[in-house]
């Protein structure tokens, strides 16, 4: 096949391309598609099937994303409950895992609730991050 | 709100809005008619190679096109195309392409990875493929020449100036089309309804040579 060949081909496809795309209303769409003997009532059927499954499949997919947050908060809540208790040496032991992040050093100046709180925090960011 | 005076002009302006059923309707309707023209180019174009793959019909691709208009794996995004027609549209040439693709490459055996060694002609099939390959030829000379006569036939000046500055000039926009035709946008998009019905003629008669059906 020659250049010219190849050309007229793809412009022939082209043009065929570009007449199949015209606009029309509903109403001509739905005349020409009753013409070639198209179901257009069991079409329109299916369409609203197809949509009422994929919002319902949308709403299902919130709920059980709303529900993973709930769960997420749940154990983030269960993780920081264990610093309620602990002793200041404990708390001071555990706070210095965490070293390098700013706020956990100076742990002198910190009041055992200010190191409660930043563990309880910290514990619960972590927790939500698996989520 | 769609169709704002289409009934009158034939142009459908304005975005849809997909949450009235009355609109969706309508939006699936003009769509359905759309991918249906879009495959019989298609089958025009590559002969039973053009058929849908993977036995999928044209209501398939639309159900699965409009289903992304509220999720799934081609979700529509409102913010990078505001309008749902447009995405619709793309959807659709999207996903015929793909099966037309997918069975070309099936019928010829490329169906394979990348990596894969390819398998070698032999004398017998390398031969079919050009029986096949110069019938498909010889078919779409056909269409073409069939076309070029019911254009004739139709004995209409505009149809066949709209002809040449498409094949000829390369020319696609309907702006522009309206330009160089001086006619208005609305009546470039009648134009283009009265040539595609001279294409259905030529499908018609095509259909009826070779004893298939539209679908």
């Amino acid at each position: 096949m020659t250049e010219r060949d190849k050309d007229d081909r793809d412009g022939i496809l082209a043009l065929l391309e570009d007449v199949a795309d015209h606009d029309q209303t509903a109403e001509e769409a739905q005349e020409e598609l009753a013409g070639d003997g198209v179901n257009v009532s069991t079409f329109l059927a299916r369409i609203q099937q197809t949509v009422d499954r994929q919002t319902k499949e949308e709403r299902l997919a919130w709920r059980r994303e709303a529900q993973k947050n709930v769960e997420a908060f749940a154990r983030s809540q269960n993780a920081a409950g264990r610093f309620a208790t602990m002793s200041r040496s404990d708390l001071e032991a555990e706070a210095r895992k965490y070293a390098s992040e700013v706020h956990f050093r100076n742990l002198e100046e910190q009041t055992d609730d200010d190191l409660r709180t930043l563990l309880a925090d910290r514990a619960r960011l972590e927790e939500l991050s698996k989520k | 709100m769609e169709n704002k005076g289409g009934a009158r002009t034939g142009i459908v302006s304005g975005v849809a809005d997909i949450s009235d059923p009355k609109q969706l309707q309508g939006l699936s309707l003009r769509l359905l008619a759309f991918a249906r023209r879009r495959a019989a180019v298609r089958r025009w174009w590559l002969g039973a190679a053009g058929g849908l793959a993977k036995g999928q019909t044209v209501e398939d691709v639309v159900c699965e096109a409009v289903e992304s208009l509220f999720g799934g794996k081609r979700r529509w995004d409102p913010a990078s195309q505001p309008d749902p027609w447009e995405h619709l549209k793309s959807v659709v040439n999207s996903l015929l392409s793909n099966l037309v693709r997918s069975k070309e490459n099936r019928l010829n055996s490329r169906d394979v990875p990348q990596d894969a060694v390819a398998p070698q002609d032999t004398p017998e099939s390398a031969l079919l493929r050009s029986e096949e390959e110069g019938a498909l030829e010889k078919r779409r000379e056909r269409a073409y020449s069939l076309l070029v006569d019911q254009i004739a036939d139709a004995d209409d000046k505009k149809l066949l100036a709209l002809h040449d500055l498409i094949m000829n000039e390369n020319i696609h926009k309907p702006q522009e089309l309206s330009k160089r035709l001086s006619i208005p946008v609305a009546e470039v998009n009648n134009l283009k309804k009265r040539f595609w019905r001279a294409c259905r003629r030529v499908l018609d008669i095509l259909d009826k040579e070779e004893g298939q059906s539209h679908d």
